[in-house]
């Protein structure tokens, strides 16, 4: 496993994004609750950890800029400031620009981020005092190549008493506060002896360490504090030029105040620039055999390691999520082949061949659960980054809005979720900007002055079902009614349900804001809403209660790689129809049919439901059966039944994208191929519905246009 | 067993970077996100605890000093990661029994080295 910084600085950067934005969400609570020193605390803590990690993986413009905003914080943790709009304004913008310096490449001028560093320090009045913490590339030993002022080597030599055990005092300790103190190098001597008389509580070693540092000898003598009478103790400083040389100098800088090495030893090893313990040992310089066992440990150890190496298990790792999209493509391919193996081998009648596909059955299919698997993500990223939109879009309109939100442990397909952001932003949008009523409104209905938009996700067998419902006022069919016809969507004096009015919102070219405003005015209606989320193969719902509120329900398949059909053949064809909304199967016997009196529609238990004939609508040759099957789906609040020759039953599958050249047919979401290798086209019947529709409307411009 | 460190870090790039550095000096690593996820994680074969101070929930301190206090974990060598060089933070990590420190931003030779001192 090579250490990559590239790889490092891109998981670096993907944290740090998840930093900011729970930042954003921290900051929009913190504005609600400005005494909440918890929050405060754990914006304090992803800035400090922006600033550690950033440092760590050469962000260090970034670094600099979050101690900044650190320091503000810490300010605010000591009770000096708090939180106020403009603060919380000035730190979200701060994250804006946290954000813009995570880029790839991004090369953010000084100058852009001067303006902010200055707001963040003139915070509260007055420029505040100096930040109270050192910023993260801190002068000292940790971070090479930062000068070190006056640093001095010093030459300690340690010489415990045998009860230094025994007085319970650690010098592995002591030596980590030298090492505190600057760069330290510890050479032990073990004066260890016969082992028959050896004692493990007595203290036979004596330490002779070279620490380089800025502190002054001060410094060191109160590390000692502790053990001082317990020791021999001697510290001098040592020449500086010697100093300035690199780790073997100075190992030889102490052999030499030791006397076991002369100058002409040194110089000698120094030319051959090998390991100091073989050059030593190889040179008969230092007859100290512990040396020798110590490098035959240091061998053995190395071998462990080495075999160790293999067997390293990781928590969690990051991984690129083109690799796992392939990864699913090719589990797909395997689950697929397997279905022909298995229906190859149930042909042959050898028991060996069938027990090998059974077998590979179960394995393929765990498979093809664990990549799944791997794909699933919380959405609760998705729905932190909103109490953002919701704070900015309610202060842009001038309403005060709550964001709930529930569910936020439930699981989707990644891909799934980044398609679903901008649809669930749009219903946000629309949610503050239409559907929470302005405050006299609010008063007059007697509601809290604080309007609440809820936003949950929960399962639905295969489905997640993603809602956003408001406590506002409500849609008002009569005003979207009017607003159709001004738009010329609707003729004059036309007769609509109130599902088929409320339907209208979807239509292209509808907005029902009585005053646009920058918020929802944005060119994005709810008819591409609802095409991106049938793209998901998912579908929208609204319903809304008078005074109430509205509710808008996105069902969304778990994933989009496989999809939950019935299987259906038509002729010597099979189709999957794609139906996230199916209500039920039926047989279309002659008296059903019957019902219809000669017009495409059914009495189902007193329900007319209207059909299509796919036989018909893809003018397929050859004869319908005497009894054909009718799955009735619910489109957009209606049911409609689309009739096949037979349905064979419940199909999963993984989905092949068709290309290019069938772009434009949206009534073919795809294809996939069945067990013994033949292919089906999968149907979207939210497409074929929407079409027929258009077709009726065609023919009866009566009602509503295209 | 082998060598097992487990590092404590909320931040995973932290946590990744200590893994990856130390795995290739064939130390078997594991990660935990927090305080509390380090002790459910420590078992016999733990020879070293690498722990950042500035923790949501249990912090680093808190760490130390509940595994000071627990039979089994008295004893493991515990390497504080910090940014705050003031020395308070260190003397508090020293008080409840830290055996070394690292200053970020390290470079993954002082991690090495750091480690190779402390366990060997």
């Amino acid at each position: 496993m090579a250490l990559d910084p590239a790889k490092l600085a891109e998981t670096f950067r993907e944290e740090a994004h998840e930093l900011v934005e729970r930042m954003e969400h921290l900051l929009v609570d913190l504005e609600r609750a400005p005494h909440d020193l918890e929050t405060v605390n754990q914006i304090f803590r992803a800035l400090h950890t922006l600033k550690g990690s950033g440092a760590m993986f050469g962000f260090s413009a970034l670094s600099g800029f979050a101690h900044e905003f650190e320091a503000l914080f810490d300010r605010m943790r000591k009770g000096e400031l708090k939180a106020d709009k403009a603060i919380i304004d000035l730190t979200l913008a701060a994250c804006d620009h946290v954000a813009l310096m995570l880029e790839p490449g991004a090369e953010v001028p000084p100058e852009s981020t001067r303006p902010l560093v200055e707001s963040l320090r003139n915070v509260g009045g007055a420029p505040s005092a100096p930040p109270t913490t050192s910023p993260a590339p801190a002068p000292g030993p940790a971070s090479p190549g930062a000068p070190l002022e006056a640093a001095k080597t010093f030459l300690i030599h340690f010489i415990p008493k045998e009860d230094l055990f025994l007085r319970g005092s650690n010098p592995l300790a002591l030596f980590e506060e030298l090492r505190g103190l600057g760069d330290l190098q510890v050479f032990a001597t073990p004066e260890v002896g016969p082992l028959d008389s050896f004692d493990p509580e007595r203290c036979l070693t004596s330490w002779c360490l070279v620490l380089r540092t800025d502190r002054g000898e001060d410094a060191i003598r109160d590390a000692f504090i502790f053990v001082v009478d317990f020791c021999d103790l001697r510290i001098e400083a040592v020449d500086g030029e010697l100093t300035s040389g690199d780790g073997v100098r100075r190992i030889g800088d102490i052999l030499l105040e030791r006397g076991h090495l002369t100058r002409e030893a040194l110089e000698e090893i120094l030319r051959d620039r090998k390991r100091f313990g073989e050059i030593a040992l190889e040179k008969g310089l230092v007859e100290n055999a512990h040396l020798a066992q110590a490098l035959t440990e240091q061998e053995a150890l190395k071998a462990v390691h080495d075999r160790r190496r293999e067997e390293q298990s990781h928590a969690s790792i990051r991984v690129k999520s083109e690799k796992i999209d392939a990864l699913v493509n090719l589990v797909g391919e395997i689950v697929t082949l397997h279905s022909r193996f298995h229906q190859t081998a149930a042909r042959k009648a050898d028991g060996d061949f069938r027990a090998l596909s059974e077998a590979l059955g179960r394995l393929s299919g765990d498979l093809r659960d664990t990549a799944m698997g791997m794909r699933m993500v919380p959405v609760e990223e998705m729905f932190r980054g909103f109490h953002r939109l919701v704070r900015d879009v309610s202060h842009e309109v001038g309403k005060d809005v709550n964001l709930v939100l529930r569910g936020a442990e439930t699981e989707l397909d990644k891909n799934v979720i980044d398609a679903l952001k901008d649809p669930l932003m749009h219903i946000l949008r629309n949610a503050v900007d239409h559907g929470i009523e302005d405050a006299p409104a609010r008063a007059a209905a007697g509601k809290q002055a604080v309007g609440t938009v809820t936003l949950s996700a929960e399962y639905e067998g295969a489905h997640v079902l993603l809602s956003v419902e408001d406590d506002g006022g409500g849609l008002r069919p009569e005003r979207i009614l009017a607003k159709a016809v001004e738009k010329g969507l609707v003729k004059e004096g036309a007769e609509l349900g109130e599902q088929e009015i409320i339907q209208l919102i979807f239509l292209p070219g509808f907005s029902t804001a009585a005053k646009a405003t920058s918020v929802s005015g944005r060119g994005v209606g709810m008819d591409v809403v609802k095409k991106n989320v049938e793209r998901l193969r998912g579908t929208v719902e609204v319903s809304s209660k008078a005074g109430l509120g509205t509710r808008m329900a996105l069902r969304i398949p778990l994933t989009l790689a496989i999809i939950d059909g019935l299987l259906s053949r038509i002729g010597g064809d099979f189709y999957v129809l794609n139906l996230s909304a199916v209500d039920e199967c039926v047989d279309l016997t002659p008296a059903i049919l019957a019902t219809g009196n000669g017009s495409e529609v059914v009495d189902l238990r007193g329900d007319m439901v209207p059909y299509i004939r796919l036989r018909e609508h893809f003018a397929i040759a050859g004869n319908r059966p005497p009894i054909e099957r009718m799955v009735v789906a619910r489109i957009g609040g209606r049911r409609m039944g689309v009739v096949v020759d037979d349905v064979l039953g419940q199909h999963q599958t993984v989905i092949k994208s068709l290309g290019a050249a069938f772009g434009q047919t949206d009534e073919v979401a795809g294809a996939t191929i069945l067990g013994d290798g033949t292919v089906a086209l999968i149907l979207d019947v939210n497409a074929i519905a929407r079409h027929a529709i258009a077709g009726e409307r065609a023919k009866t411009p009566t009602q509503v246009l295209p | 067993m082998g060598k097992q460190i487990l590092i404590v870090d909320d931040s995973p790039s932290m946590r990744q970077m200590v893994n990856f550095t130390l795995s290739e000096d064939g130390y078997e690593v594991v990660e935990a996100d927090g305080g509390q996820a380090a002790l459910a994680k420590m078992g016999d074969a733990l020879k070293l605890v690498i722990t950042d101070i500035n923790m949501p929930g249990m912090t680093g301190i808190e760490l130390i000093k509940a595994m000071r206090a627990g039979e089994k974990t008295k004893f493991i060598p515990v390497v504080v990661l910090t940014t705050e060089s003031d020395a308070g933070k260190q003397a508090e990590g020293k008080a409840a029994g830290a055996t070394a420190w690292l200053v970020k931003p390290f470079t993954p030779d002082k991690l090495k080295e750091t480690v190779k001192r402390v366990i060997g």
